[in-house]
Order: structure tokens, then sequence, then C-alpha cells
């Protein structure tokens, strides 16, 4: 007897709550947000508590509500561990009422939740370069939030270089996935712009000696290197490039130069190394603000690439639900497709079908010392490539739900 | 030390109904009830694989002496041809697993007739700069998708009936493939073959001169080894989908061997308790902000000042002296 009445009452429970579910309204009345990413490892100042932080301050600027709705942070630390990252998302999305994942900052591990939102209806919001992300393993929840590989890889070299007789390029490039796509990528821009490469060589990871490679490169005759690696590879060949006498005379492009790298090996060794950025703290008002704001909190640490994109995919998907009047994910990801995304990070900000965001992107260089007024600036910006031609055009996309008419 | 497992096993072996035994017990009742006590079940179905990967390697180093710093080869090897032969030839999860085990097996008769020529550190050295070339040849080769892994494997249907994408059904899937692998360990540790191994571990000259053709026990016990931890990878892949290069980097060895002292070197349960202690710190500390790896670090040196033996072998001598006084 008594176990029918419990019976009862579970039963009633459960349709009462599949029956608010499908009223699309707020799940769980809560809007909860995860930040996963590396908050003790290498990359723990690249992404990490900086990350919240950000995160919250997108928050805030809702009142921590949306339609009266509590905002909750939480966060995340994958180690840079893939199997750990998996099982923190997993536990996030199936047991803890996670609604959407930010930051990521780790291929591997943004791979494997975009397959889990495939069948969830969660979001997650990738600050992971990827080109998988967007391309042959896109999903529809799955947003490319802060950059791709490729798109950056695209964009190093533009037909402007080209006339003013930077025509002749030598790649050296990391022996691996991910440099020898973008050094196809990078042959590609150069074809593009109708420059030549005139030669390649590639080394293994984590080489300590580059001086057989730079060699090879200023033998060459080539006016520009491009070196297709990345962290520690990258400060010991720029280092080495120096001592070789190379750096002044050919000018060099890295596949990218973090802010961390230019604090690690100082701007008199990276001084007028050229790259391409997704995000320039101070490329106008807005975002000098914004930057500002998150040094004071942040014991005055100048904001990274995935802080800011953390900042504005938060802030962005919180402005989304706010529209919607649901936190349902595919109607939030329609709204967020629907408007431009204008703040610190980019002024400049278009979600599109294959989930990358598509916004501006920089050519820089980096200062001299006697350039730079202090930590945190760095970078001189030589170009602003726009959104719509920063990104591989959609009709190119290996995505196959964007391709779709 | 010798006499410690000695006892340590005692408890277990010798005295049926011995304290152990019933602690044994009460872990496998807990286990079957996880997923009803609103424990989050893929926890523990990732500590359980880690494991099931400790004990293989406690198999080698604790029981056999021999210490291995390239475990993971086995283990990643089990992982990409399981994910593998799952995604790309869409075979059913006892096949997968099937095929993972035997080239971690094939793997582990080729890596170890190199490694039991030497002994001591070189023996560890070349088991290490075989697994690094593992390293870089999942890095390298294509079908290993470099950086990225093989990512969302379908778990498919064992023997095409049970749909492993429901939570009960990967549970005790996992569980009775992780318990099965302990069990074998147990039984290979307790057989006379296990015996002989002990017997070279603490005096190899002697062992020879018995007779014993020691190199082919060596050999036996590396294999054996590697298969086991190549089921441990194997099911790693059903529980998380996925093989990345994590399964095969050197991070991974280290941890196992940790995952051995912390819980206990040379005895059964060391092991998997010591896996559950980092897996579950990983876990736990994730989201409060307090760096894992300081805690872990801590818990080692604290176990090496103080729990010579591991937590298990503390508590296993513990439980030894109790008995024996009555």
């Amino acid at each position: 007897m008594t176990f029918n009445k419990l019976g009862c009452l579970v039963a009633a429970a459960t349709l009462s709550m599949s029956a608010f579910a499908q009223t699309k309204g707020m799940s769980d009345n809560v809007i909860r947000i995860g930040i996963l990413n590396d908050r003790t490892g290498p990359y723990s100042t690249l992404s990490g508590e900086g990350s919240a932080v950000a995160a919250r301050m997108a928050a805030e600027e809702f009142g921590n509500k949306v339609r009266g709705v509590p905002v909750e942070i939480v966060v995340g630390d994958h180690q840079n561990k893939t199997d750990l990252g998996v099982s923190i998302a997993r536990k996030w999305l199936d047991a803890d009422g996670v609604d959407a994942i930010f930051d990521v900052a780790h291929s591997a591990v943004s791979l494997a939740i975009a397959a889990m939102v495939k069948d969830r209806p969660k979001l997650v919001f990738h600050n992971s370069g990827a080109a998988a992300l967007t391309g042959k393993a896109c999903a529809p929840r799955s947003v490319q939030y802060m950059y791709n590989l490729t798109a950056t890889a695209l964009n190093q070299v533009v037909p402007q270089d080209v006339k003013n007789e930077l025509d002749t390029f030598f790649i050296i490039s990391v022996d691996y996935a991910v440099g020898q796509d973008n050094a196809r990528v990078f042959r590609q821009a150069v074809a593009k712009a109708g420059g030549k490469v005139i030669g390649e060589v590639k080394h293994p990871a984590y080489t300590a000696d580059f001086s057989s490679y730079l060699l090879q490169a200023q033998a060459s005759g080539a006016k520009g290197v491009f070196f297709a690696n990345a962290g520690q590879d990258l400060v010991n060949i720029a280092k080495q490039a120096v001592e070789f006498g190379i750096a002044p005379k050919q000018t060099v492009i890295a596949q990218a130069i973090m802010a961390s790298e230019v604090e690690g090996a100082g701007l008199d060794v990276l001084q007028g190394m050229r790259s391409v950025s997704f995000y320039e703290w101070n490329i106008n008002d807005t975002s000098r603000a914004w930057a500002k704001k998150f040094s004071a909190r942040m014991k005055g640490q100048t904001p990274s690439g995935p802080h800011a994109a953390t900042y504005s995919a938060v802030r962005h998907y919180l402005k989304a639900i706010e529209a919607a009047g649901t936190d349902d994910a595919d109607t939030v990801l329609a709204k967020m497709r629907e408007m431009p995304v204008q703040d610190a990070f980019t002024p400049n900000g278009r979600l599109r079908e294959d989930g990358q965001l598509v916004h501006d992107m920089y050519v820089f260089r980096v200062k001299k010392p006697s350039e730079s007024t202090g930590k945190g600036d760095y970078a001189q910006v030589l170009r602003t490539i726009p959104a719509e031609q920063a990104f591989w055009p959609l009709s190119e996309s290996e995505c196959a739900h964007a391709r779709k008419p | 030390m010798t006499t410690g497992i000695i006892t340590a096993l005692g408890t277990a072996s010798s005295n049926r109904w011995g304290r152990a035994t019933w602690l044994g017990l009460i872990a496998l009742a807990l286990l079957l009830a996880a997923p009803f006590t609103g424990v989050y079940t893929e926890f523990v179905l990732h500590a359980l694989c880690l494991a099931l990967f400790a004990s293989a390697f406690n198999l080698l180093f604790g029981f056999g002496g021999l210490l291995s710093f390239g475990h993971v080869a086995f283990f990643g090897s089990g992982a990409y041809t399981t994910a593998y032969a799952l995604k790309v030839w869409g075979v059913t999860p006892e096949v997968g697993i099937v095929l993972g085990m035997l080239a971690a097996t094939a793997l582990g008769l080729v890596f170890g007739a190199l490694a039991i020529r030497r002994q001591g550190i070189y023996f560890a050295m070349i088991t290490l700069a075989l697994a690094q070339l593992l390293y870089f040849l999942f890095v390298q080769a294509p079908f290993a998708g470099a950086e990225d892994g093989i990512q969302d494997v379908t778990r498919g249907r064992l023997f095409g009936l049970f749909d492993l994408d429901h939570p009960l059904a990967i549970y005790y899937v996992v569980v009775a493939i992780c318990l099965g692998g302990l069990a074998v360990v147990q039984r290979v540790v307790q057989s006379p073959f296990g015996h002989v191994l002990e017997a070279i571990r603490e005096n190899e000259a002697r062992a020879i001169s018995l007779g014993y053709r020691v190199n082919s026990y060596k050999l036996g016990v590396f294999t054996l080894s590697a298969a086991l931890a190549g089921l441990a990878g194997s099911a790693k892949v059903l529980v998380l989908q996925l093989a990345t290069l994590a399964d095969v980097s050197w991070h991974l060895s280290g941890e196992v061997i940790l995952m051995t002292l912390i819980g206990g070197v040379g005895t059964l349960a060391g092991p998997v308790i010591g896996a559950f202690v980092l897996v579950g710190l990983d876990t736990s500390l994730a989201e409060s902000g307090i760096a894992s790896g300081m805690v872990q670090g801590a818990l080692f040196i604290a176990c090496v000042l103080v729990l010579r033996r591991g937590i298990w072998g503390f508590f296993a001598d513990r439980l030894e002296r109790a008995r024996t006084r009555h």
C-alpha cells in the first residue's frame, strides 16, 4: 500500500518535471556555467583562474541573474590530462546540471566534449584551435569561439606583403600533425598572395638545437622565415634565430606568440617577430577599459586571448538567454547566431553555422624594448583582417551540417 | 620486506576468512551496489581501469621484481587498437577488447624479449626507450590522429545484444572485465609460477642454480603483465570513448608507479587502493582550486616517510599482527 503511494508520488513528480522541461523555461532554476581548463599546470596563466574571473565579470554585468534566475559558475581543473578533462565534463553535463562549458583550451578534450553534446542538450564554447572542431568533427552545439589554427596560418601572408617585397619564404615546421597542417595552409596563403615558398625543413618536437635548420633557412636567402611550431620549441628557435643573425635581416613569422612567451624570452629577443593574433587588449576603448578592470582583479595580469574570449562567450550566452527567455540549448544557440558580438574581445564578431565565431584578426609585430610602455605592451598591430576574410569561407567547410543549403 | 609481503599475502590466502577477505567482500559489495547509491559511476569505472593497469604493473614489479618504466606502451596500444577497431572497423566491443589485448600481448612479447636481457636500471631505461618509440609512432601515424587522438568511439552492443550506452550495462561490463583481470593477477601470484617469480626476484642466481629457466619466467610474466595492461587500456576506451596521446605518454607510466607505491607494492589490494586514491584526488580536487599534483606529491612523501609499505601494506601489517596476537 505504502509502496503504491510512493510509486504514484514518484510517477507524478517525474511527469510534472518532464512537463516543466517541455515549456522551455529555465532548467532546474539556475544557469550553471562550467569553466574547464588547466588551473595548475603550464597553461594556468594563459587560461586557468583568469578565465573563471573573466566569466564572473561577465555574469556580474547581468547582476548574476538572468530573468530572475541565478547564474552559478563552477570551475574544473583538467591538468591537461585528456581522460580527467573528459570525466569532469561528462560528470558536469550528466550529473551536476551544468548548462554550458567554456574555455577548455585543450584540443583533445574539446573534441571529446564536442562529441558529447551531439546527443545532450548542452552547449560548449571552445578556446581550442583544432581545425577539426569546425571541420570534420563539427557538432551543432559546439562553438569554436576564440580562433582556429588554420585561419591563423591563412592570414600570415597577404598580397600587401608581396608588394612590399616580402615575397620568398622558408618554412621550419615541427614534425607532427599541427605543424604540418599549419605549414600546408601557410603554403596556400603564400600562393594566394603571389609569393613563393623556396624551401621547407621539418624538426622533431622538443628540439633543443635548431642550428642546422636555421642555417638552411639563412642559406636559402628567403626574405621571410615561417616557424610552424609552438611553446618551448618556438622560444628556443626564436632565441637561436637572433644568435645566428637571422632575425633582423630576414622577417621572422611565427605561428603564434603568446604574452607569456614574450615575457619568458624578452622583448630584446623576440622584437620584430611577426604573427597573427585573434585578440589585442588595447585595440579600442572598450577593450582597454575591460583589460583594466580585469588587471585590477588579477593582480596586474594583462588579459590573454582565452580570458577575453571566455568573458565574451559567457556574456554573449547570457545575453542570448535573456533575449530568448529560456536556457534551452538549441534556442539559445540560434539566438546567439542572430545577435552580433561586439565587446572587449572583438568589435566585430558573428557566430557562423559551422560553429565558428568569425571575428577580426590582427597582423602584429613584437615591439622593440624602447617602444613598449611596460608589462603587457608587446604587440604593434600592423593590419586588421576583417572578420569575413579572416576565416575559411563556409562554402569550403568540411563541416557536414553547415554545408547543407 | 619479503616476510611482509608473504604475510600480507597470507592474510588473503591461507586464512580464508581473515579480516582482509571480509574487507575484500565488503569492497566488492560496495562496488556492485555503487550505481544505486548516487555515486557518479564513471569515476568508479575510470579508477577501476587504472586499478587494473596498476595491478598489471604490480604483477611485474611487486611480484616479479622487474621495474618497467614504459608500461604505458601496453596500456596505450590496447587503447588505440580497441578505439580504432570500434570506430573504423565497427567491430563489436568484445572483439575490440580481444584485439586490443592481442596487440598489447604481441608488443609485450617483443619489448619483453629485448628488455629482460638487462637488469635493474638498464631494464627500466630500455622499457622507457621502447615506450617512447611507440609514443612518437602514435604522434606520427595517420591512423592515430596525432594530438587529437581517436575520438568519439562508439561503445556498440556487447555480443550484439547489450547496448553499452546504457549506464548500468557499461558499468557492470567494465566492472566484470576489471574484476576478471584482477582475479587473473591473484591466481598468477598464488600459482607455482608466481612462487617461482618471487624466488627469482629474491635471488636470481639461486633460482638458476635450482634449475629454473629464469628468462622464460621473466618473459612470461612480462607478457602477461602487458596483456593485462592492454586489457585495462581497452576497458578505458569503452568508458571514456577515446584514446589519445595521454594514454602512451610517459607521465602515465610514472603515475602507475605512484599508484602502486602509494597503495602498497607487492600486495594484491595495494595498486587498487592507490588507483582509487589518486584518481579520487584528481577528480575531487578538480573543482576545489587546490592543486591536485601538490597533494599527490605530499601524499607520496608521507608514504615514503611514514607508511613505508604503502596504505594497504600498513593496514595488512596491522591486521596480521592483530591475528597473530590471538
